[in-house]
């Protein structure tokens, strides 16, 4: 559309074309505009770049050069924690536990000789004779009326024997007090007259 | 004045671009600056989308080929950062870029930096009902008289729809001037 056609088509726009578009500027604007932009672009790459340099091959040997202190500070990690490995071998420890625990003490023949003899004499009696035939629930006091009844055959001594602990060296608990001595005397006492 | 092909070689060799690039600024920053404000109608916007169009200027000449003259290119980058701080600010004030074009000519009566008469206000209302293509095609043509093959390579539109845009704006406009 040429400027004839403009006014042939619209004559009202035609005859305002010449006032153009009314808008102003600030007194000197344009010539402030390089220094203005240069300062932006200035402002503009301080608030980039951080004003210090790095070494070129910085950020490729970061990894290399972190790893030990790295391993150092796990290991810390692992002491305060738990030790390195140990969930690791927990299984075996547990069943190296479990084994040793399954395995039947020792015992020694040769060292309680006396005490086997006892046993065994007191098996083969009971084998033998089978006191106990109608009775199978066997209680201590049984058993201590039995030896006391003198079935045994063993003296004090032989007894006294199976013990290493010499007699004098056994420390014998006095602990009972005189009202309870006292007691028990009065009791032995009316026993024998009832029973005596 | 310096040719654009020298121009832009001394603008691609690092030890001559800040030289060449002020060089560059003193032959497009009006002619710039006139194309943007006509977009984004306020003085202070167009001082910020000048500013922020030579400053990509200036961050990419190395990646521009010479495909098309330099100045279109500089016009294709301020047109772009006009359009797109309309949009922005539209988004922000959650309205359409429409709306916020007619508010901009409302405030532009209280503009210092406005000293248009009421037929100028009425005209700066009238283009900123067209679409914005059409605005860009009349801006060019009607204040600029920009040749259509130039707007072409800068709108990157055929030069039989740039008539046609500016065909349609002229009517439009005239029809919104003459009318009560």
């Amino acid at each position: 559309m040429t400027n004839k056609e403009l006014r042939h088509s619209a004559p009202k726009l035609a005859s305002i074309q010449k006032f153009g578009t009314g808008f102003a500027l600030p007194i000197a604007y344009f010539n402030t505009i390089e220094e203005s932009f240069f300062n932006q672009l200035f402002l503009e790459d301080l608030s980039k770049e951080p004003g210090y340099t790095i070494p070129g091959n910085y950020f490729k040997t970061i990894e290399k050069k972190l790893a030990p202190k790295l391993q150092i500070e796990k290991e810390k990690i692992a002491t305060n924690n738990v030790p390195e490995g140990y969930f690791e071998r927990l299984e075996d420890l547990v069943f190296e536990r479990l084994n040793n625990e399954k395995k039947p003490k020792v015992f020694s023949l040769k060292k309680h000789w006396i005490a086997v003899a006892v046993a065994a004499s007191l098996l083969l009696f009971i084998g033998i004779y089978n006191p106990f035939t109608q009775n199978k629930d066997l209680k201590i006091t049984e058993i201590e009326a039995w030896i006391d009844a003198g079935y045994l055959g063993l003296n004090s001594y032989e007894i006294a024997a199976v013990y290493e602990t010499e007699i004098d060296d056994l420390e014998i608990d006095n602990q009972i007090n005189t009202e309870d001595l006292e007691i028990y005397l009065t009791d032995e006492f009316y026993e024998s007259i009832f029973y005596d | 004045m310096i040719n654009d092909a020298a121009l832009v070689a001394q603008l691609q060799d690092k030890r001559t671009l800040d030289r060449a690039f002020r060089t560059l600024m003193t032959q497009y920053k009006e002619r710039l600056y006139w194309h943007i404000r006509k977009i984004v109608i306020t003085h202070e916007d167009a001082d910020d989308v000048l500013q922020n169009t030579f400053i990509k200027v200036y961050r990419n000449i190395n990646s521009f080929k010479g495909n098309s003259k330099l100045y279109s290119w500089m016009y294709r980058i301020a047109t772009n950062e006009s359009i797109s701080l309309i949009n922005k600010r539209a988004k922000t004030q959650q309205l359409e870029s429409e709306d916020l074009q007619q508010q901009i000519i409302t405030n532009l009566q209280s503009d210092v930096y406005f000293e248009g008469d009421e037929i100028q206000l009425k005209l700066q209302r009238a283009i900123a009902q067209l679409p914005q293509k059409q605005q860009l095609v009349f801006n060019m043509k009607y204040f600029d008289h920009m040749k259509y093959h130039d707007i072409s390579e800068i709108l990157e539109t055929s030069v039989g729809g740039l008539k046609a845009n500016y065909h349609h704006a002229v009517k439009k406009i005239e029809r919104i001037l003459t009318s009560n």
